[in-house]
């Protein structure tokens, strides 16, 4: 065992050993340093460590719960295990509960098998006669009711215990909570499984868990991800909401943790399309107003989030966006996460805190009157699995409970017997890195710096630059992303009006470097976009999306800069689709015609494949069954990078 | 009295004489059932109940029987017989005939017992070593690869072997910002040939595996894309791993040989009572 160990460790070492060698061929790092900050600043190139870039982008998904979760339990994954999640997500087969045997067609780089902190293991534990957990009033009650099939009492106590009283520091739950010895033993187990799964430079296993917030049914998850291993993570006992529910002291926890350990943690947020508005509301959970420190605080903790995934695509609503013909996209918005219904007079005001393009706008003016922007963040996608299986593909789609598993039934069950209509699921999504190598550490410091980038599922490779004077030639240049960190910045990063450039030329627009290949094994590309947003100088917010590069023969309308459909080459009776439209390849260097370099301004790219087959079409046919109505037969899949902000200079 | 004992149990005649008078006792103890008679039994109640409940083998409802109500039991009585008497009828009418669905399960079931019969979890405990050795080409872990490319469009083949020629005679002016723009990554890490396939084609993939470990450029190779110039940084050979470290993956392989070989074994045998006539 502990030869083994060191004979993974010696070949990363080596491995490392030869890249660096491999970097110094590329011109002379510390040049390329002065080069490259003529006047940008940007936080992401001067967290890299000097010389290195990244140059690849690795897959992975960084919210998928196992039999230790109390939901995956209750609805029936009794089984399968965090050792099983990683074994998938490695590309080996795992025996579903239907019995069929599942597999990922590429394997992915990097997971995290995200449990819900609250009653962390517990029911599994109590079924294994483990940690003690049998022996305490709570067990020995619950051991009798799943001993009866009464899953429901123990779901009861549970969901119950999630509206906790936060009034008080020290609010307890509403019923008898496992000490912390038993947690530790349950982490342990845990952190163990991640250690024994990470291997350097070809699948990083990442230790953390989810926070399970749920404040009058408002959906404010989070899932907590540690850059460390067990040595430091092993005391980590995650944070339970049933604690205080309120997302500030999960952030007093991730602190003290990193003062503790001189380690790293950070807070990823999920559906807050589920949120009633207040995962980015202007509130805080307390009821007062956002100042600096706080906004700070959670910039700090939350640079990104997690905006597309099973349970709803969280970009924008059409009812925000009603101009953007791409916007009714895979909507989870008639409840919260309770199912309580939001009224049609709170729709407007709810959705703007609920979706990521309204809050990256509101974000600018909270800057603007706070001097930070707490709504700073980049974009992944993860699946949000309970059965351990992380599939995103449409046509190799695993659900999110056992109960949406293929089968000839999940077209008209619901999940759970009584939640949501499983056919809803959206078969997403998976988080992109922009990293130097694949291990823990990479992959978390570019979640860190925002050079990360969401998709709905196929693996479509995105490239991101801002900068000043990129010219088309550009990109005809093989290292052209050798130029985009040398003259400007990434995805996730700034340009502002102090840049040298700008302040010298008054008429000086900012120019995007935007290249994207299709996946390998999936359909061409539509088009891509920019979504800008910007604070005007009134104070409102404003939106817009540029078509930036398409295939086909087809142009811009002159006047609303639109861009006919791509059409579908979609076979619903057969749920295929052709390559015979659409591009393998789109790359532009895109310059803003309406820039004002006095404004805050934020831009993202958006690319959409051609249309194909929703995973409910691949399953009528496959079953045989008629398709409902209330959902698409095609979608267009479709990744969304994280902005690049423009800030203007401080007079 | 041993020694006869003994003796007796050896002779087939003596075990056939008692095992047909056994049989003909049983026979006697059974009276005829009419077809219209549904007898409820205990027994019965419970398994319909289990099955319209879909809870099986746990304690507590095995006593739910006893701890029913009397209005509760009657009425779980009214729904079987209900049930019953709907699925006689419906054999009655042939409309189990020929219904693929209720085929299907007559197979599953059957197969199933075969598989029970088999006692395939402990026999696979008890071959996994043997058939791992027998089968572990099966389990080899594919070849990796890592390397950096400079990648051609397909007319740039000439200008691919001017560069390589430079980076040979180590021209500095060669080495940066040389080729085209590729569409997905400059460099590789750890890949197998699989992947490498997905971004390149095939021809490529297997040329590059074939390469020789060698800290030098070498090219330029052909793929679906143009041309590469490649310089490897790591090679690992294909390997048979540990049984240890695959345990539960060949586990699960040779329970689902065993199953397979046993069902086979008992279809076959069941087939031989048949003639089997072909128009």
């Amino acid at each position: 065992m502990t030869m083994s160990q060191l004979g993974r460790h010696g070949l990363s070492l080596l491995f490392v050993t030869i890249l660096s060698v491999s970097m110094i061929g590329c011109g002379d790092p510390q040049e390329t340093q002065k080069q490259g900050n003529s006047g940008v600043t940007s936080l992401s190139n001067q967290m890299l460590p000097s010389g290195s870039m990244p140059d690849g982008v690795y897959w992975g998904d960084l919210h998928v719960h196992s039999r230790l979760s109390m939901d995956s339990f209750s609805f029936g994954n009794r089984m399968m295990t965090a050792d099983d999640a990683f074994k998938f997500a490695k590309g080996e087969p795992v025996e579903a509960h239907t019995g069929d045997i599942a597999q990922l067609r590429k394997p992915l780089d990097f997971l995290l098998v995200s449990d819900h902190a609250e009653f962390l293991g517990v029911i599994a534990s109590i079924m294994d006669r483990k940690h003690g957990i049998e022996t305490t009033a709570l067990g020995k009650r619950w051991s009798g009711w799943l001993e009866d099939n009464n899953i429901q009492s123990i779901i009861n106590e549970w969901v119950g215990s999630f509206d906790a009283d936060t009034s008080s520091p020290d609010a307890k739950p509403k019923i008898e909570y496992p000490d912390e010895a038993f947690f530790k033993g349950v982490w342990g187990e845990m952190v163990e499984t991640a250690e024994r799964h990470n291997d350097p430079g070809k699948f990083s296993a990442f230790s953390g868990y989810e926070w399970t917030s749920m404040i009058d049914g408002d959906n404010m998850h989070r899932v907590v991800i540690f850059r460390d291993g067990a040595e430091k993570t092993l005391g980590a006992i995650p944070v339970s909401s049933t604690e205080n529910s309120d997302p500030e002291y999960l952030w007093e926890r991730l602190e003290a943790y990193e003062n503790q350990t001189g380690g790293e943690v950070l807070a990823i947020p999920h559906n807050s399309n589920l949120s009633e508005g207040r995962m980015y509301s202007s509130e805080r959970v307390s009821g007062t107003i956002f100042d600096t420190k706080y906004a700070k605080t959670r910039i700090r903790w939350e640079p990104v989030l997690e905006m597309t995934q099973v349970k709803g695509d969280s970009e924008t609503h059409p009812l925000l966006s009603p101009d953007d013909p791409f916007a009714d996209f895979e909507r989870w918005d008639e409840t919260d996460i309770n199912s309580n219904v939001i009224p049609d007079d709170k729709k407007i005001e709810v959705y703007t805190g609920s979706y990521a393009r309204p809050a990256l706008k509101t974000g600018l003016a909270m800057e603007e009157s706070l001097g930070v922007n707490p709504f700073k963040f980049g974009m992944i996608g993860s699946t949000d699995s309970h059965t351990v299986m992380a599939t995103a593909d449409s046509d190799n789609y695993y659900g999110k409970f056992v109960d949406s598993e293929p089968s000839p039934e999940r077209l008209m069950s619901k999940m759970g017997g009584i939640l949501w209509n499983n056919r809803m699921l959206t078969a997403a999504g998976y988080a992109a890195v922009w990293a130097e190598e694949n291990s823990r550490e990479a992959i978390f410091d570019a979640i860190k710096r925002k050079e990360v980038f969401a998709t709905t599922g196929p693996r479509i490779v995105l490239r991101f630059f801002g900068g000043w004077d990129f010219e088309n030639a550009d990109l005809e240049l093989p290292d052209y992303a050798t130029q985009g960190y040398k003259r400007g910045v990434p995805m996730g990063g700034d340009l502002t009006g102090s840049d040298l450039a700008v302040q010298s030329s008054k008429n000086l627009s900012p120019r995007f470097i935007i290249t994207a290949s299709k996946d390998p094994d999936g359909a061409n590309l539509d088009r891509a976009q920019i979504v800008k947003g910007w604070l005007d100088d009134d104070g409102s917010l404003h939106e817009k999306v540029f078509n930036v590069a398409w295939s086909g023969p087809r142009t811009l309308d002159n006047v609303s800069g639109g861009l006919a459909p791509v059409g579908s080459t979609v076979n619903v009776a057969k749920a295929s689709y052709t390559n015979t439209i659409g591009a393998e390849n789109l790359a532009t260097v895109w310059r803003d015609p309406e820039f004002d370099p006095s404004l805050r301004a934020f831009y993202y790219v958006r690319v959409l494949e051609i249309p194909t087959p929703r995973w409910t079409t691949y399953d009528a046919q496959r079953f045989n069954l008629d398709l409902p109505d209330d959902i698409p037969v095609s979608i267009q899949e479709r990744v969304y990078s994280s902005p690049i902000w423009f800030t203007p200079a401080v007079n | 009295m041993k020694r006869i004992m003994a003796m007796l149990l050896k002779e087939p005649l003596f075990i056939f004489v008692l095992f047909s008078i056994l049989l003909f006792c049983i026979f006697l103890s059974q009276k005829a059932v009419p077809d219209n008679v549904i007898i409820v039994s205990e027994e019965r109640l419970k398994e319909f109940y289990q099955y319209s409940r879909q809870s099986f083998g746990l304690a507590a409802i095995s006593n739910k029987l006893q701890v029913m109500s009397t209005e509760e039991r009657n009425e779980l009585t009214e729904e079987f017989i209900r049930a019953e008497v709907l699925v006689r009828e419906a054999r009655r009418m042939g409309l189990d005939e020929g219904d693929f669905i209720i085929r299907q399960r007559l197979i599953q079931k059957l197969e199933f017992l075969s598989d029970t019969q088999a006692n395939i979890p402990e026999k696979a405990e008890a071959l996994l070593v043997d058939w791992f050795e027998k089968n572990k080409d099966n389990y080899r872990q594919p070849s990796e690869i890592s390397f950096t490319h400079i990648y051609f469009i397909h007319e740039g083949r000439e200008k691919a072997q001017e560069v390589l020629a430079a980076l040979i005679s180590q021209d500095p002016m060669a080495i940066t910002e040389q080729g085209n723009r590729f569409l997905y990554h400059k460099s590789y890490q750890r890949k197998s040939q699989e992947e490498i396939t997905a971004h390149f084609g095939e021809n490529f993939a297997s040329s590059v595996f074939d390469l020789p470990f060698s800290s030098e450029w070498q090219g330029p190779l052909a793929s679906r894309h143009g041309y590469h110039l490649v310089r490897i940084t790591d090679k690992s050979e294909a390997q048979i791993p540990e049984l240890m470290d695959v345990r539960q993956k060949v586990l699960f392989d040779l329970k689902l040989s065993l199953s397979l070989a046993s069902r086979n074994e008992y279809a076959d045998t069941l087939r031989d009572k048949y003639t089997i006539i072909s128009k």
